[in-house]
């Protein structure tokens, strides 16, 4: 979550609020459904409907931002209306460790990516989006690739981690609250590029280990 | 109605130094939340944890915009609201060998709700004048200055922090007192006021008045009437028109504004 929301901050540059919700749909989909390719390719299209909605729309961070968490209180209020806010539980089910598989499959994606040529790009798009445009690099398609894969991967992990929850429309509030406070630590020490995300990497699990989830 | 026509109210102080509040629920809820704890012991720990209440507010709101931009006061004021809103429940205190709180809440005195409505009308049109009244003052041009630009403020020479200062005491004593009559309306305070359909009521409510203070009012109304219709409807249905609101809100607010210069041109 925590990786998420600093991809999405740096590169896609707004605060992506929508997570919780997704976090949420993606423990949902692991009750009625089994199959891991639902929740990631239902992740992909939500994160560019949204990612390309906010391109179009939004003109400022503050906007977008919004926009997001309008898109995350959507999805949970449906599932609310939906589900009338019933809890649901999955018993037989042991795939919560794929959670770590996942976070560190999403690091090492990183850490590829920032050593890649690619990682170039990425940087620019990160110290100054506008500089970047002008230096050729095309930011739209990065944004929506940014938003789309981080979407992807948190609905996953709400797929691989609902067995250990009680399923509730607001359960990826918590999570995303904690991803957002561990983002936001690392981003005091003002680090670039990969050293930040490996920081947030460590903090994460750090974190986890120490409290569970912040709140 | 009037207890949240006059938290859009409250909301308008911050929005005229340039600060927008996405977490007003906390000036609302925590001073009633904090009166709740103290009325569970006496009612003298009631009235002093209220005002406490509304200093920490104020001072925390005062801190948050001294030392942050604007984009980052949206996002501090929302996260820390939902942080809130989902740490309070785990809040529970020891009374007489009993434990109360949590989930549950505390209890509060009622008051007949002639009172609360009279009260409630008779704060929102008090804190109205008031804003009708700054805006024309002095005080409401540093304000509006500030709101503007902060740096050329300071360089003209405007005390920015006394101002500030100022705008959010002002907005934190109007929230506190809608909260305040809100828990006497229900006699109970529920971790619930800290929800994040209250911390963005005041945004939608003068997102579709354009900031006009008075239909900022009058949407208040609207908007709390049209909750009450559609969650008789249907439960949670206002929550959907919330979420849809916002994920429209660049495109409302654009045209809202609009149509307002057009109108204003015209005249």
């Amino acid at each position: 979550m925590a990786l998420s929301i600093s991809l999405n901050f740096r590169i896609s540059k707004f605060l992506n609020l929508s997570l919780g919700g997704i976090f949420a749909s993606g423990a949902y989909i692991a009750y009625f459904h089994q199959n891991p390719a639902i929740p990631a390719s239902l992740g992909f299209i939500t994160g560019f409907i949204l990612a390309f909605y906010i391109l179009k729309v939004c003109k400022s961070v503050i906007e977008a931002t919004i926009v997001s968490l309008g898109i995350g209180l959507l999805i949970e209020r449906v599932l609310e209306i939906v589900h009338r806010g019933s809890y649901y539980y999955i018993i037989h089910s042991n795939n919560s460790h794929l959670v770590i598989l996942l976070g560190a499959l999403l690091f090492i994606a990183i850490v590829f990516a920032y050593l890649s040529p690619i990682g170039l790009k990425l940087k620019y798009i990160e110290s100054d989006i506008e500089l970047a445009e002008m230096y050729g690099v095309n930011t739209e398609r990065f944004v929506l690739i940014v938003t789309s894969l981080t979407t992807s991967a948190v609905m996953l992990s709400g797929f691989f981690y609902a067995e250990k929850l009680a399923i509730s429309p607001a359960i990826g509030f918590g999570y995303l609250i904690s991803g957002i406070i561990v983002s936001a630590i690392s981003a005091q020490l003002n680090l670039k590029g990969l050293t930040h995300y490996t920081l947030v990497f460590i903090l994460s699990f750090l974190f986890t280990a120490l409290t569970g989830v912040l709140v | 109605m009037s207890v949240y026509a006059l938290l859009t109210i409250s909301w308008m102080f911050c929005r005229m130094i340039g600060r927008v509040s996405m977490g007003h629920s906390m000036l609302f809820s925590l001073p009633a939340y904090f009166s709740a704890i103290g009325y569970a012991y006496s009612t003298e720990l009631a009235v002093q944890l209220f005002f406490i209440g509304i200093l920490l507010t104020t001072l925390s709101y005062f801190i948050f915009s001294e030392y942050t931009g604007r984009t980052a006061f949206v996002f501090l004021t929302l996260v820390l609201s939902i942080f809130v809103w989902l740490t309070i429940p785990k809040l529970v205190v020891r009374v007489d060998s009993y434990l109360v709180g949590g989930e549950v809440g505390f209890d509060y005195p009622t008051l007949g709700i002639e009172i609360v409505h009279s009260l409630s009308a008779f704060s929102l049109i008090l804190f109205y004048l008031l804003y009708i009244g700054i805006q024309e003052s002095k005080m409401g041009f540093m304000m509006i200055a500030i709101g503007d630009d902060e740096t050329a403020s300071k360089a003209i020479g405007i005390n920015t922090r006394k101002v500030k200062l100022t705008a959010m005491f002002l907005s934190s004593s109007a929230s506190a007192l809608a909260g305040l009559i809100y828990a006497f309306e229900f006699g109970h305070v529920s971790p619930q006021i800290f929800s994040i359909e209250v911390s963005i009521f005041p945004f939608i409510a003068t997102l579709i008045s354009s900031g006009n203070p008075f239909l900022s009012v009058i949407s208040s109304f609207v908007l709390v009437f049209l909750t009450r219709m559609l969650n008789s409807a249907y439960p949670g249905l206002m929550g959907l028109f919330y979420a849809v609101v916002l994920v429209l809100s660049p495109k409302i607010g654009r045209w809202v504004y609009a149509k307002g210069k057009k109108l204003v041109e015209e005249d």
